[in-house]
């Protein structure tokens, strides 16, 4: 069972290097993105290894909550929470569920989801 | 007399009051919010991300789409992978390795959901989505994750 263990560690930290990589090789013109196929065989492994788990784990298995989390809403209640609406000036309506804010005309509204979030 | 007066204001007051209630219901004019596909998406992640990280998420997501969807939008991939890298680094302290990873394959998922979300719901409407997202690129006080 430690080997197993230590086996998943290790592509744990090899996914976390590809994906670095990954992003690295996003922002390349293609003609430098090359990816050995020995490495993509690995690559294609541990990431769907990873992908595998974190989409089990969505399913009501979640348990890394960013520092200071506190649920807007009570345990069973995210669905009146999840409709709930605001508007932060006349034509736009934000989402506090989505953190995504829209305009009248039905169109995300990038402007003023920055502007509410902060980002 | 005094009955009259007194029923005017309260009549008076319950308009008032349910003035203020419309007053306070935004404008839901967004009729290509594909609502379910949202909260099926959403509801497990709550508090993966913090508000402002997620809504970065989110606008990335759309900026994707967007250039995906329409035409003379391109997206700016460096200022997309360092935003993207942002959100991952600036996680909680006490993860260990293997919780590390999960979070960042959540945010990467968060980030294709988001995006597939979004580009269903522009097809739903297609030329104003893509107006929408031309208005916003070329307004000048605005940040966007699109290339000038």
């Amino acid at each position: 069972m430690k080997a197993i263990h230590t086996k998943v560690s290790a592509s744990r930290l090899l996914l976390a290097a590809f994906a670095a990589a990954a992003m690295l090789v996003a922002a390349q013109p293609k003609a430098e993105a090359k990816i050995s196929a020995g490495g993509a065989a690995i690559l294609g492994g541990v990431a769907g290894l990873a992908v595998g788990a974190a989409i089990a784990d969505s399913q009501k298995n979640k348990k890394i909550y960013y520092k200071g989390y506190n649920p807007p809403y009570q345990p069973g209640g995210y669905d009146p929470y999840f409709n709930q609406a605001f508007s932060p000036t006349t034509g736009v309506v934000c989402y506090p569920a989505q953190r995504l804010c829209y305009n009248n005309a039905g169109s995300i509204s990038g402007t003023w989801t920055r502007k509410v979030y902060g980002y | 007399m005094m009955d009259i007066l007194t029923s005017l204001r309260r009549t008076a007051g319950a308009a008032l009051l349910a003035g203020l209630a419309v007053a306070a219901t935004p404008a839901l004019a967004d009729d290509f919010r594909i609502d379910d596909a949202w909260k099926a998406a959403l509801q497990d992640m709550d508090g993966v991300l913090t508000d402002k990280q997620h809504a970065l998420i989110n606008s990335i997501a759309y900026h994707a789409a967007a250039a995906q969807m329409c035409d003379g939008i391109d997206i700016d991939a460096p200022e997309v992978t360092k935003a993207v890298e942002s959100v991952i680094a600036d996680a909680p302290k006490d993860l260990v390795e293997g919780e590390q990873i999960e979070r960042m394959t959540t945010i990467i998922l968060m980030l294709g959901t988001a995006k597939g979300i979004i580009l269903a719901e522009g097809a739903l409407h297609k030329a104003d989505f893509c107006a929408n997202a031309v208005q916003e690129k070329a307004d000048a006080q605005n940040d966007h994750f699109w290339l000038p």
